[in-house]
């Protein structure tokens, strides 16, 4: 059971992987030159960082554990019924 | 004299320009191309960032439909990044890095990120381009001004502080030092360490790996995760700040001057009390609100005008000098700019036709109240070979009221020094002929000999 779990959290990080690597969106509109190499640097390790931000999130649903987002957001519901 | 009458148009921003006319900056906005800047600066926070002193201060003059017009406060004396000190660079970087921060978790950014985007306010960095202001795609996890912050900050800065590169240097480019510009004068060992790692070698080699990373700018994340790398990106680049300032302070060059207020061996105790009241004296007759400090030094005088309530402009050649005028004019919160500036050799006018920056002297004629010239006047006659007749125009130029003057007499021990064999064409010099120059811009209004035989003088404009 734990080896099937483990398979199916590297497939999700390498679907995310991949989708990342190939999506595109919108056009940006800045005007500088957004360089090349270090354009290069900077889209690589947001790929990386991104692919682990996605694990990290995909790890914790799992586990039924919620993101430190939806924690603040939950204690914000919880904060604002209380003040009620 | 009248100020000079400046007139500046900025071109490169599609949204609009700038135009410095007289006292006046005006600002052209294009309609529709600038509406998140436009929001912005009617936002609380653009309030509370103009209140810290960290924006310039903007109001809306007219909406004619399709152009808006907008007035920014005038910063006294603009100057540039290639008259600043590493701290004034570290400054403004900080500040470039905490607005663009602030600005992610409000759906904004900054487009562009240049040390020409920020003025000084005395030692305090103020944010001037407001439309750098930009809405930012939620899904896009880059800063698309990553590169240009890298380029027109980082590697300068690393350039000074690794490999001794000016930062004066940088007048030469407008958009910084690419990685390429570095690399060739890198160890291997430096090539494979921080900052350089990040900065150049890995840049330089996906640049010729054709990498398609190396082109796209459309990467799409969820937005969550996007806000959290951009925010990393910039932690990162943070990081490589700190790195830099670490090593520019664990190597700060050794200076001929920095101590010299205080441990000249032809000053004694006394002479500087006196000299020290003469100017606060001369400074109580002048009443200056705009001061020049030339040839500051660590800024013993800058400070005294500043405590009396001037705005004090300080320029000094010795990097040293005036990194310790900067940092206390910082710690004791005083309006004091300190630039690396030569009177006698000028910052010129740079940039599109010469015309996108202005030459120091063309920010500087007739702006000043009162221009202070202590243990200067022996520098331009002995090194620089420049005649009193032309000392003293040069000063009445720059001072529309006072100018406070040490004369340093031909027997002092340092014209003696700077002499050195060139008796004959210097020795003659003495207070009669310096009054013969002053005169003919100026009247003697204070005149006080120092027991170490310097005169001060405190002189009006006629």
């Amino acid at each position: 059971m734990h080896m099937l779990r483990r398979t199916a959290l590297a497939a999700i990080a390498s679907f995310e992987l991949a989708v990342l690597l190939v999506a595109l969106t919108k056009p940006a509109y800045g005007y500088v030159d957004p360089g090349s190499g270090l354009l290069a640097v900077q889209v690589g390790g947001s790929m990386l960082a991104g692919g682990l931000f996605i694990l990290r999130s995909k790890i914790r649903r799992l586990f039924g554990l919620s993101s430190p987002g939806e924690k603040n957001e939950a204690e914000k519901s919880a904060d604002s019924q209380a003040s009620e | 004299m009248a100020a000079a009458e400046l007139t500046l148009e900025t071109f490169r921003d599609p949204a609009g320009s700038l135009r410095i006319v007289g006292d006046r900056v005006l600002r052209t906005v294009r309609s529709g191309q600038a509406d998140a800047a436009l929001h912005f600066l009617r936002s609380q926070m653009a309030q509370d960032w103009v209140g810290e002193g960290r924006l310039i201060e903007t109001s809306f003059l007219r909406d004619d439909g399709s152009l808006i017009t907008l007035e920014h406060a005038r910063i006294f004396f603009p100057s540039y990044p290639w008259e600043w000190t590493p701290s004034a660079w570290i400054a403004a970087a900080d500040l470039t890095l905490d607005l663009c921060d602030e600005l992610l978790g409000h759906g904004l950014i900054l487009k562009d990120a240049t040390p020409l985007n920020i003025l000084f306010r005395g030692s305090r960095p103020v944010l001037v381009d407001v439309l750098s202001i930009d809405a930012r795609d939620p899904e896009s996890p880059l800063w698309l001004a990553y590169a240009q912050f890298v380029r027109t900050f980082l590697l300068p800065l690393a350039g000074y502080a690794y490999l001794g590169w000016p930062l004066e240097a940088c007048i030469r480019n407008r958009d910084g030092y690419e990685p390429a510009d570095l690399a060739p004068h890198l160890s291997r060992w430096q090539r494979w360490r921080e900052p350089f790692r990040s900065l150049v070698t890995l840049p330089l080699m996906l640049e010729g790996s054709g990498s398609e990373s190396a082109r796209n700018t459309r990467v799409k994340q969820e937005p969550e995760a996007a806000l959290a790398l951009l925010r990393r990106n910039l932690a990162g680049l943070r990081r490589h700040l700190r790195r830099i300032e670490r090593r520019i302070v664990s190597h700060r060059p050794t200076s001929r001057w920095s101590a010299y207020a205080h441990s000249a061996d032809h000053y004694n105790a006394e002479d500087q009390k006196r000299k020290r009241a003469f100017v606060r004296e001369a400074l109580i007759a002048a009443g200056p609100r705009h001061v020049l400090d030339l040839g500051a030094n660590s800024g013993v005088y800058s400070r005294i005008a500043a405590e009396r309530g001037a705005s004090v402009i300080a320029w000094d050649t010795d990097l040293p000098a005036t990194e310790k005028n900067f940092a206390a004019a910082r710690t004791q919160n005083l309006d004091i700019a300190p630039l690396i500036a030569n009177p006698a050799r000028p910052t010129p006018a740079a940039g599109w036709r010469n015309a996108e920056s202005l030459s120091l002297l063309d920010r500087s004629r007739g702006r000043f109240d009162c221009v202070m010239m202590l243990g200067l006047i022996h520098h331009l006659l002995l090194s620089e070979q420049i005649p009193l007749t032309e000392i003293a125009a040069f000063l009445r130029d720059l001072a529309s009221g006072w100018a406070i003057v040490e004369w340093v007499p031909a027997a002092d021990p340092r014209f003696i020094d700077m002499l050195r064999g060139r008796e004959e064409l210097y020795g003659h010099l003495d207070e009669a002929a310096f009054l013969r120059a002053m005169q003919r811009h100026f009247t003697v209004v204070l005149r006080e000999v120092l027991p170490n035989g310097r005169v001060l003088f405190a002189l009006q404009a006629r």
